[in-house]
Formats: structure tokens, sequence, C-alpha cells
């Protein structure tokens, strides 16, 4: 019997379940425009998988950089459930370096 | 260079991605939400059982667990999808049967309400559409036969006739209350 397979999909599952949680605590605090530097640091996990010689360390460090680049793509839709009432609203919120040219980029979402 | 990660990194953002669409357009044109979600389950269960029984390559084995995971979950987000759809959090599609009935009790909307960019400030969306004037005929088709009078037909007639009499309780109890 394959467990480490297994294991790789529970892991997946928790990443996902821990995902919501910060996506939604992210984007109360710090708002949804970081959202080009939560891209990057998934990218930067995925990149970075490729450099480690374990096959399932690699793959766990792959779930979990999925995982964040996923959230990036969530926090868009996160700050519009917030505005119309659906979660917690907070104002003002911390403003990421490179706001002003940021808000001129169209904010990924799936 | 070890591409494990990035295989499964990215099967699994792909797999969230088709879940999200996926699930959204499973809800909205299926008229019972149960068959899509039996069918995801046992997707899901199905991929996980080879993963711990048949794969021997821990690539193999891991794609399909993770991916099957994903597909569980996915069943589950169809019910939740349907409870978006009935609380105004989706749209409603008013050729689906079971949404036009939702419709016609003063449930859901038509309006995407996450189709917007976001503003920076609360947003009021607009007061839920009155009763739309859709009344269901309670006549389906067969998807084989296309003939009203065989029995898939009747079945469905029935199924819509159920769905439609459970909305009609639901605002009744609202309008006491």
């Amino acid at each position: 019997m394959n467990w480490a397979a297994i294991a790789m999909g529970f892991f997946s599952l928790g990443i996902i379940g821990l995902g919501f949680f910060w996506v939604i605590r992210m984007e109360y605090y710090l708002g949804y425009l970081w959202w080009p530097y939560v891209l990057a640091a998934g990218v930067l996990l995925l990149g970075g998988s490729l450099f480690v010689a374990d096959a399932g360390w690699s793959a766990l460090l792959g779930i979990f950089g999925g995982s964040v680049f996923w959230g990036a793509t969530e926090l868009k839709e996160q700050a519009v459930r917030a505005e119309v009432g659906w979660f917690k609203f907070r104002s003002p919120k911390q403003e990421p370096p490179g706001v002003e040219r940021i808000r001129k980029w169209h904010a990924p979402h799936l | 260079m070890q591409f494990s990660g990035l295989v499964i990194g990215g099967a699994m953002f792909l797999s969230i991605w088709g879940g999200h669409v996926g699930v959204r357009w499973l809800e909205a044109h299926s008229v019972r939400v149960w068959p899509p979600a039996l069918l995801l389950f046992l997707a899901g269960a199905g991929l996980n059982l080879y993963a711990l029984f048949g794969s021997r390559d821990v690539l193999l084995g891991g794609l399909c667990s993770v991916v099957g995971f994903t597909l569980l979950w996915d069943s589950l987000e169809v019910y939740r999808q349907m409870w978006r759809v009935l609380h105004s959090h989706a749209p409603a599609n008013p050729a689906n049967p079971r949404h036009a009935a939702y419709l016609a009790a003063g449930k859901g909307t038509l309006v995407d309400l996450l189709k917007r960019e976001p503003q920076g400030s609360r947003y009021e969306p607009p007061a839920p559409q009155a009763a739309a004037p859709l009344v269901p005929t309670f006549a389906a088709s067969c998807p084989i036969c296309h003939d009203a009078s065989c029995i898939l037909s009747q079945r469905r007639a029935a199924v819509l006739r159920q769905d439609w009499n459970a909305v009609q309780g639901w605002r009744t109890t609202e309008v006491q209350a």
C-alpha cells in the first residue's frame, strides 16, 4: 500500500483548509492588493521545489506553493465578499509597496 | 532537478481551478444536486483507492491522491454552491427548473455580486428582486427520447413538482413568520 501518496492527499486537503483561513485573515488585515506578492511567493515555492532532492519533500513544497498561488487568486473575490457584507469588513488596510502600480493591474481570480 | 513538486503543485492548482468552475457549472445545470455530487465523490474515492492500492510510484500515487481529495471536496462544494444560490451569493440559472423554482419563491438572484472590482468601501447590493413571474409547468422532456410521455420524462416532472412544493413551503413559512 502506498501510504506516502495518501499522506500527500491529506496534506493537500489540510493546506487547502488552511488556505481558506489565511486568505480571509490576510484580506481583512492587509487587503487584496497584496496579491502580486502572494503570487510571487507561490511561484518561488513552486520553483524552490525543483531544487529539493527528495521527491516526497519536493511534492509537499509544491503542494504548499500551489495553495499559496491559489490564495493569490482568491484575495480579490474575498475583498468583494467582505464589501457586500458576507464577511467582516475593515478599513483602512495596510497598503503594499508599489500600490499605485498594482491598482492598474487586473487581479487574477478563478 | 526534481520535478515532483512542480507537477503535483501544478496539478493541485489546476484541479482547484477546474473544481471552482466545474462545480458552479454542474450546480447551475443539474436539476437534482445529488447525481453530480455522487459522481464527484465516486471519482475522488476511486482515485484515492488507486493511489493507495494500485500505484507503486510516489509521484503518480501522490498526483491521484491530491486530485482525488480535491474531487471529494468538490462533491461537498456542489451542496455549498446550492446554498450560495439560495442565499443570493451566486447567480441562479433561470433555465434550470430547480433554480426557476427558487426564483419563483422569491429566493436567489440573477445578479452575480462577485463580478465586480473591489472598491475599498462597503457596498450595498441591490435588494433581492421580487418573485419572478415564472411558474413551472412541470413538463419535462426525456434527455434521451425527448418524448414527454416516456417514464423518464414523467419521473423528472414529478421531481420538479416536488421541488416546487418544497419552495412553496419555505415561502409560506416565511410569510407566517
